[in-house]
Formats: structure tokens, sequence, C-alpha cells
């Protein structure tokens, strides 16, 4: 079992991320977490950094390059489509479920109202691929 | 392209602009309300630490209150879908689909729900149905007042169509509101929870399909739903 992700966090809105990165700070094991602001600054984090991140938690919507599209282009990129992705959303909406999962998720989260239910939610992810293998990159 | 043509047609367009509009606009507030909701929760628990229980009330209000918006935001995107997103029409047991919708949701323990009968196997959009099915089953729920809540689903089939039927032993509806309440955001307002849309979602699935919607209640003794789905291909 690993005891420390690395994990490349897209999200353009700074209260999400107060709460994701108040949520990791309670939690037992020390995360690493990369913050990207959209899908431009979180590609070019992944075209220059040496290792990947082991999970992508991704939020859908946002400025420059979207959620949709962002995964759309890692799924068609050899080197990166087989980074795990997180969809970490407030739309439940039929046609991103849809979406996503035809170009491939390994989750689709909505984020719920209350901030314990987040934070609960949030660990159990965390927690889940903790236990997982993954491929040496 | 007759002119009456070319005004319906632009009547569609501005009816799916909307829906589209209701839909962005929902979504964003839902996410700003997931903001405050988290900023809230960590006012209220630097408030208990700081000063003891007392003062979080209006706190516990606020809290509420955002819970609300998010439910309205929430049905809001359930009604602007309706139109939006196009049918896929599937084989649906309702015996299954209906037991599934009772086991999702949260039923008190003196609320009993029993199934009359078979329930027919139709063609239709397994989510439009199980809009219909949960907000009529949850509506009659959430406004029994009884000791000993009855909730009861059944079916008749006619030549061409079911008709279904959800009677409940609550506190009934007077008359001059039994067509009033399938408009949008009307409520009876004796439930704090209830955003008045559930009704005209249930509405809205049903004018899709050609079926119809009707009560039968009296007050204090109980309210009956009934609406129609044809057996033709829903399309």
């Amino acid at each position: 079992m690993r005891k420390s992700l690395n994990i490349l966090l897209v999200e353009d809105d700074m209260i999400e991320i107060m709460k994701f990165n108040r949520t990791i700070s309670k939690l037992a094991y020390l995360h690493n977490i990369i913050e990207a602001k959209n899908g431009e600054e979180a590609l070019e984090i992944l075209y220059n950094s040496e290792s990947l991140p082991d999970l992508i938690l991704l939020d859908l919507n946002m400025p420059k390059i979207n959620g949709l599209e962002f995964l759309s282009i890692i799924r068609n990129n050899a080197h990166l489509k087989y980074i795990p992705t997180v969809i970490l959303t407030s739309s439940s909406d039929h046609k991103d479920v849809t979406e996503c999962h035809q170009l491939g998720i390994a989750g689709y989260l909505v984020k719920p109202l209350k901030f314990s239910d987040y934070s609960e939610s949030i660990k159990t992810v965390l927690d889940y691929w903790c236990f997982n293998e993954f491929v040496e990159a | 392209m007759s002119q009456k043509e070319q005004l319906l047609q632009k009547l569609k367009y501005q009816n799916e602009q909307l829906d589209d509009y209701a839909h962005l606009v929902s979504h964003d507030l839902k996410s700003s309300l997931r903001s405050l909701s988290a900023l809230l929760s960590w006012v209220k628990e630097d408030c208990i630490e700081k000063s003891g229980k007392e003062s979080v009330g209006n706190l516990n209000l606020m809290e509420a209150k955002i819970e609300k918006m998010d439910k309205f935001l929430e049905d809001i995107i359930n009604y602007s879908e309706i139109g939006a997103t196009s049918l896929k029409t599937t084989t649906i047991d309702l015996n299954k689909k209906v037991s599934k919708i009772i086991e999702s949701l949260h039923i008190p323990q003196n609320i009993s729900i029993v199934v009359k009968g078979d329930l027919p196997v139709l063609k239709g959009d397994a989510r439009r149905l199980r809009q219909v099915f949960q907000n009529l089953i949850s509506n009659a729920v959430n406004f029994n007042d009884k000791e000993n809540g009855l909730i009861e689903i059944g079916v008749e089939e006619a030549e061409d169509f079911y008709t279904f039927s959800i009677k409940d032993n609550g506190q009934g509806i007077p008359q001059e509101y039994h067509e009033k309440i399938f408009n949008t955001f009307t409520t009876l307002g004796y439930q704090e929870k209830s955003t008045g849309m559930g009704l005209s979602i249930v509405k809205r699935v049903l004018d899709l399909y050609g079926g119809e919607i009707w009560v039968e209640s009296e007050v204090s003794n109980g309210s009956t739903f009934y609406f129609t789905i044809s057996k033709k291909d829903n399309q």
C-alpha cells in the first residue's frame, strides 16, 4: 500500500482549492499536490515534468481549456493516456457523465453540498488509490 | 416556408435557448453555493470554538437556506433537462424500476409503500420515468401527516394506455389547488423543503409522452394522483 500519492489537481476556483487542501491536511497520509488553474496549465505541467502524477483530479468547468477538452487531449496522447483521472465537479449532467466515461475516466465525483460530505468523499477516493498498483512512469 | 412555420421554428429555438440558459446559470450558481457552504461551515467551526454554542443559531439557519437553494437549483436543472436532452427508449420492467426507486428514497418507519398487483413492462426513457415515479412517491411520503402512513401504487390497463395511480392517506389537497399544483413553482407550503418544482417536472415529462395527469383528493383524508402512459412506442 502506498502512503503518499502524487496528485495533479486541476481546478480554477480558489475556494475549491482551499476545500481540497483543508481536507488533505487532515488526512493521515501526506500526499503531494500539484495545482493547475485550468487545462492549459495542467498540460504544461504534464509536458514539462519528468515524472507523471499518480492521479489527476479534474474539474470540468474551467476557462481556456476546460475539463472535457483536457481529458480528450490526454486520452489521445500516447504518453499521458493511462493516468487515472477522477472527475470532480458540481455537475451531474447526463451529457457530461456520458462524455467523460466515453473518453475514459477512473471515477466521476459530484461534489456534495456540505463540506463534511465533500471531505469524506475525497478521503474515500484517495484511500482507494493508495491501495492501487501504479505503472512506474 | 410559411410564416406560421417560421414562427414555430423561432419559438422552438427560443425555448431551447431558454432551457440551455436555465441549465447553465443553475450549474454556475450551484458551484458558488458549494463554496458558500464550505466557508459557512468553517466560520461555524470557528464560532463554536471561540464563543461556545449559543451564537451559531443564525449560522444554522443560513445553512438550511443554502440547502434549500441547492435543492431548488437541482430541480431547475432537472426541469430544464427534460426538454433539452433527447429521449432514449429502452424496455423497462416497472416492477424492478419502482422498487429500486423506493429503495433509494428516505422513507420514515411509520410509512409503508405497497405496490398493488403487477406493474407492466413498457418502452420508454428510464430517467424520465424514474422522475415521474420518484417525484410522486416522494411527495406522498413527504406530505404525509398520519401516524401510519400508507402509500399504494396501482395500475389499470386500457387498450392503448396504462393508468397508474399513486394513492396516499396524507393531508389531502383543497379543491381549488387541484390544477394549480402542476404549475411551475407552486407549492402549498406545508413543507419547508418543498420547492414547488416536483409536480411540474412530472407534468413536463408526461406532456412529452402525450400522457395526462390529474388528482383526486379530500382534505385530511389523502390524495390519489393518476397519470396515463401510452402503450405505443414512447418516443
